[in-house]
């Protein structure tokens, strides 16, 4: 009996972790980390802005977690951490220096191709934003390439804010419209009140040739797709990433099952045209 | 080719015995016999000589030499034929054969039930069987199996090495068999996964003709086939085993084993013995197997689905003893010298309420009733797809076994009905 081609190099050894050190971690919020990889062997993650990695802690087990850097930048790759288990409560207490396994890069990232010389409308709700925050990266990296770049972005408190700094230039950057907004504000909030879709309701793009690309919790989409709508935006000009239950990352465990695809292996980015008939998708 | 054919008196003579003795021995399936178009009974004089052989009685010489034909093929013979006769008589000699390469593992009865079991004396095995409680796939993918060796002090890691000896199932059914080459395509394609691949490479599967009872469907969902998988196929012909050699791994098997010719009769009782699978009790699948997809579909919002998540408990028996369920979730174990561990994975349900939870709590599939919805889409409709073919077997078990008597034909004819309703 004939065993097929393998897909990837990974394919091999399907478990098998590579082992990658922790070389900075940064707190963003009260909740969130920001960890740079590097693998102990010097290779690259080679990730699509959109993938994600299964990253293993033995006694714990594994979690999946979006890359937050974009593959332009080399050398080491971004984990955004929030501590929501016992393995991402485990990373949490990992020191610099420490060793923690890798596999992946697994799924379906954004067809960054496919976005070329479009104009893009990025909204990211709250921990959204850290997968998105790759594709903007690769997209900031690759100027040119690109059309009008809008960012909306919105988090629950000013507190909840995740890449501040980033914020701040992409705020600055002239060749970028950056809007935030919180839901609710603090004494010191100068900014936008309200939540995401109120943004949206604040820009005016070309729906023929804007790609929008919302990435957020899924209570978020339903109310974004309306918005996005009502701005006469095509479905298959509205890129999602949608969250489920990976575990072997390999399209074999079947947790992250939405009817008959494995997010894993066809997502975590889909487009909206793909997957709005899906019952199980929204 | 042509076997000598032999009276109940003939045989009564012989053995000392009245003809309504030897009457009640072909009735109570000890000596086969097939009946004249008056109903008289018929004994081939083969079929006769086992029957003696088994019962340990001595044989008259002329039976033996009765056929036109050598009892018992030539080594060149068996090197190129496909079609053989072994005796039940010798299947312990099958076993023995078997065993100087794999382990067997056969069906054995488990109190009231049948179980795969690893077959150490022949004479536990129970080939006359319908179902087992869980298919062999627990032989292609282990409740548990382990799929990597740890050190936390030291960071590394290891997957484990494969068993040495290989594995030979011996008495599998063609819906299970089935089951066994729907998983082979689910772990072959997109990452081909090699320590599934590996095992299934150097198994030999021995497949017998089946008794279904009213759970069974096989032959609705078209899975009753003979000669896909296996290596060998015995098709059960009464006191022997019409043999069909599918691969040269089987032809090996059987190389050392006496076999004799196939007679008509010989093909004839294995083609009944293959029919009963077509022609049995019990309900039928009243859908067309290649309609099932779009009846899945078009039931996407009926309240069909409500009632049966009422019943379901949410068990994750359905799956369980499903050949075509592949689903597992991944598990650390730690040793108790908390240095070392194991990360296994294990058999999952969909039906269970865990699930389809995320970090946070949010379960994508809540209720039961999306749950049941989800596994009869799955079988008929989104694997079916990928397949070109239901990826439910039709054994029967989950209908079988379902402690709430859900019962996966019902399912399908309800929605049928409901559609037709509409």
């Amino acid at each position: 009996m004939a065993v097929e081609e393998r897909d990837c190099g990974c394919a091999e050894k399907l478990y098998l972790p590579r082992p990658a050190k922790i070389t900075k971690v940064r707190q963003l919020t009260a909740t969130e980390k920001l960890f740079e990889l590097e693998f102990e062997d010097g290779s690259e993650l080679d990730h699509q802005p959109g993938q994600f990695v299964e990253v293993s802690i033995f006694g714990y087990g594994e979690a999946p977690i979006s890359v937050s850097s974009s593959p332009t930048r080399k050398g080491s790759f971004e984990l955004c951490v929030r501590a929501a288990g016992s393995l991402t409560g485990a990373m949490h207490k990992l020191p610099e220096g420490s060793t923690l396994g890798i596999r992946g890069p697994f799924g379906k990232g954004f067809d960054t191709e496919q976005l070329k010389d479009k104009d893009l409308l990025f909204i990211g709700g709250g921990i959204g934003i850290v997968p998105l925050r790759s594709l903007i990266n690769y997209v900031l990296d690759n100027r040119g390439d690109y059309g009008k770049v809008t960012i909306l972005y919105g988090a629950k408190t000013p507190d909840e804010l995740l890449f501040v700094d980033e914020l701040k230039a992409w705020e600055e950057n002239p060749s970028v419209d950056y809007r935030v907004t919180v839901d609710t504000g603090d004494d010191a909030w100068q900014g936008h009140t309200g939540v995401i879709t109120t943004l949206i309701t604040d820009v005016q793009p070309d729906p023929d040739a804007t790609y929008a690309v919302a990435v957020g919790p899924p209570i978020m989409y339903k109310f974004v797709l309306l918005s996005l709508k009502s701005k006469d935006f095509h479905d298959d000009h509205i890129i999602v990433s949608l969250e489920r239950r990976m575990k072997c990352g390999v399209g074999k465990c079947g947790h992250c099952q939405i009817n008959s695809i494995y997010v894993c292996q066809d997502g975590p980015v889909f487009n909206y045209a793909e997957i709005k008939d899906f019952p199980e998708a929204f | 080719m042509s076997d000598r054919l032999l009276r109940t008196g003939d045989i009564a003579r012989h053995c000392g015995v009245t003809t309504e003795t030897v009457v009640s021995w072909i009735k109570s399936g000890k000596l086969a016999a097939c009946s004249t178009p008056g109903g008289r009974y018929r004994i081939s004089a083969r079929d006769c000589v086992q029957f003696l052989r088994e019962y340990k009685m001595p044989v008259p010489e002329e039976w033996i030499a009765g056929d036109q034909y050598a009892d018992r093929v030539t080594a060149e013979e068996k090197s190129r034929m496909d079609q053989l006769v072994l005796p039940k008589a010798s299947m312990a000699a099958l076993v023995a054969a078997l065993k100087k390469t794999y382990r067997v593992f056969g069906p054995t009865r488990r109190g009231r039930s049948t179980a795969f079991d690893e077959i150490e004396d022949p004479a536990d095995l129970q080939l006359d069987y319908t179902s087992t409680i869980l298919p062999p796939k627990k032989f292609v993918l282990p409740p548990k199996e382990k799929l990597l060796d740890f050190n936390i002090k030291t960071g590394e890691a290891r997957e484990p090495e494969q068993d040495d000896k290989p594995v030979a199932i011996l008495g599998i059914h063609p819906c299970d068999m089935q089951g066994i080459l729907r998983l082979d395509f689910a772990f072959s394609r997109g990452h081909a996964e090699a320590s599934y691949l590996d095992r299934r490479e150097k198994m030999l599967f021995i497949g017998t003709s089946c008794n279904p009872d009213e759970y069974c469907f096989c032959d609705a969902v078209g899975t009753n086939k003979f000669d896909e998988g296996f290596d060998l196929f015995l098709s059960d012909i009464g006191q022997s085993y019409l043999v069909d050699i599918l691969t040269e791994r089987g032809r090996d098997v059987i190389s050392g084993l006496e076999m004799q010719p196939v007679t008509d009769i010989d093909l004839y009782e294995a083609f009944k013995a293959r029919e009963r699978c077509a022609d049995h009790p019990g309900r039928k699948l009243v859908p067309k197997a290649s309609t099932l997809a779009l009846l899945a579909k078009d039931c996407e919002d009926l309240d069909l689905w409500e009632e049966l998540g009422e019943r379901c408990l949410a068990c994750g028996t359905c799956n369980l003893v499903c050949p075509t369920c592949y689903c597992f979730d991944v598990r650390d174990e730690l040793a108790l010298d908390l240095k070392t561990g194991e990360r296994s994975r294990f058999w999952d349900s969909c039906q269970l309420d865990e699930f389809a939870e995320v970090a946070g709590g949010e379960s994508f599939r809540e209720k039961r009733a999306n749950r049941q919805k989800h596994r009869f889409n799955r079988k008929f409709r989104y694997m079916a797809g990928e397949y070109g073919a239901p990826f439910c077997v039709g054994c029967g078990r989950c209908s079988r076994q379902c402690v709430a008597d859900i019962d996966i034909v019902e399912i399908a004819n309800d929605l049928e009905k409901a559609v037709a309703d509409l």
